[in-house]
């Protein structure tokens, strides 16, 4: 069992990028993964992204924290009101979920297809991760600490954001030239695969 | 060049005080700004909005303050506006307040000629929006309205560019037409809520246009937004507006600015 942690940033639907990134951790030893949000969306294989997830959760392996886009997909699945989660981009989940052009009744398809299993957990999902000396959510916090944050939501570009304070995750996973960020904690290196899951980048922050 | 300026030039194109008191601070980074619609064409009633549209680097959304509507464009989204209604428009009718390097007059003179067989086709395909408002209207009954409008006002320039007469006013259109509730039907600005009375009367008059729509292929607006997203086409850029504004604006996939 390794001391390191990593923390991933937004997968948004792409399962290549996810299980590359997973191998490339594998072969540093597995470190435990806090996942910072955002499974869903964007990518074609949401449905697979979230029960490769669950695997990893359940296994003791991985830690999901809630995103903003697992918050709209739970409200919409409770108030049975779509509009909100599809104004995100929710059809690339329901698509995925759903797995076939879906009838008039959206929300019937979806939630006939929606494992209550992802919904457990979602339901479940932290939003933050605290140790002693950082504090994980996905949305940056508002109010300032002395621990070290790390956060996703806010696209950074291709490149991780790495100070001394903060660290910002977000690199476009779920489109095309996208990248997967881990980064390592307590060392701040990261690693990073591309949306075929090829490693790309190791980097010391 | 500063709001009072601005507002200097608008009162000597004979803009109603009124409306300008209204006029909104501009960001710095505006280059160039034009009036349209009403007002640029100087058949402004009491009640008219003052359209805006000034050019910036970085795209920045809409704003209203008052009668006052000021849309941002950058060079780029312009671009999208060749051949399209909204381009022919601002060619036809803009009044140029300022323009710092040129760009947004260059930019308006390259709109060009819209295509009206094209544009009429694309709006009997999106039509097929309006197929299933069993399902839809009780939800959306907004939205599928005020794309109603958009698309049955679309059609009526479109017919008359067609006929060689372009006309981008709905209360001339309604004279042309010989149909007073015309106009307030498409008012920009309604005074009331969406009605499904309003919503048959624009589907009655884009059918006179366009002829029957096309039957719906997936049954409803939401299932239209899930099977059609991904692959760029109008009938999902439409449905995508039709759903209309909730939750947080900054979360929203992005579509894009000009549609006919």
């Amino acid at each position: 069992m390794s001391a390191e942690i990593a923390f991933v940033g937004d997968v948004h639907g792409n399962l290549s990028a996810l299980r590359g990134l997973c191998h490339v951790l594998a072969a540093r030893g597995g470190p435990h993964a806090v996942f910072l949000g955002d499974y869903v969306n964007k990518g074609a294989q949401s449905a697979e992204v979230m029960q490769e997830l669950l695997a990893y959760s359940r296994a003791g392996r991985a830690t999901l924290l809630a995103g903003n886009h697992e918050a709209a997909l739970l409200d919409a699945l409770d108030t049975g009101d779509l509009t909100a989660f599809l104004k995100m981009g929710g059809a690339m989940t329901i698509r995925s979920y759903v797995g076939a052009k879906v009838g008039p009744d959206v929300l019937r398809d979806f939630r006939a297809r929606f494992p209550s299993e992802h919904l457990d957990a979602v339901r479940r999902m932290p939003e933050t991760y605290e140790s002693d000396d950082l504090v994980a959510q996905h949305i940056p916090p508002a109010a300032s600490t002395p621990k070290f944050r790390i956060t996703a939501h806010v696209p950074v570009g291709k490149l991780p954001r790495i100070g001394r304070h903060s660290a910002q995750l977000e690199t476009g996973c779920g489109a095309e030239s996208g990248r997967l960020t881990a980064l390592l904690w307590p060392s701040r290196d990261y690693v990073q695969v591309d949306a075929r899951g090829a490693i790309v980048t190791r980097g010391v922050g | 060049m500063i709001r009072d300026d601005v507002v200097s030039a608008l009162l000597r194109m004979n803009v109603s005080p009124n409306v300008l008191e209204d006029f909104p601070e501009l960001p710095g980074e505006v280059e160039g700004l034009l009036v349209y619609g009403s007002q640029a064409r100087g058949d402004a009633v009491p009640g008219s909005d003052l359209d805006v549209l000034a050019l910036v680097a970085a795209p920045r959304p809409s704003t209203q303050s008052g009668d006052v509507n000021v849309s941002y464009y950058t060079r780029e989204q312009l671009s999208t506006g060749i051949g399209t209604l909204f381009g022919a428009h601002l060619k036809r009718d803009a009044k140029m307040i300022w323009d710092n390097h040129g760009h947004l007059t260059r930019a308006v003179e390259d709109m060009g000629e819209v295509d009206t067989d094209r544009l009429l086709a694309r709006a009997r395909s999106m039509s097929e929006l309006f197929t299933s408002p069993e399902r839809d209207l009780p939800k959306y009954l907004p939205g599928l309205l005020r794309q109603a409008r958009y698309l049955l006002r679309s059609c009526l320039y479109a017919q008359a560019i067609a006929d060689g007469d372009s006309c981008f006013s709905v209360r001339e259109l309604a004279v042309r037409h010989g149909d007073p509730y015309l106009a307030r039907l498409l008012a920009s600005r309604q005074p009331s809520e969406a009605t499904v009375a309003d919503f048959d009367e624009c589907l009655s008059r884009l059918r006179g246009i366009i002829g029957e729509f096309p039957p719906s292929g997936h049954g409803s607006l939401e299932a239209t937004v899930v099977n059609e997203w991904g692959r760029p086409s109008d009938v999902l850029a439409m449905a995508f507006m039709a759903l209309g504004a909730t939750g947080k604006g900054s979360d929203y996939a992005e579509m894009e600015k000009i549609l006919l």
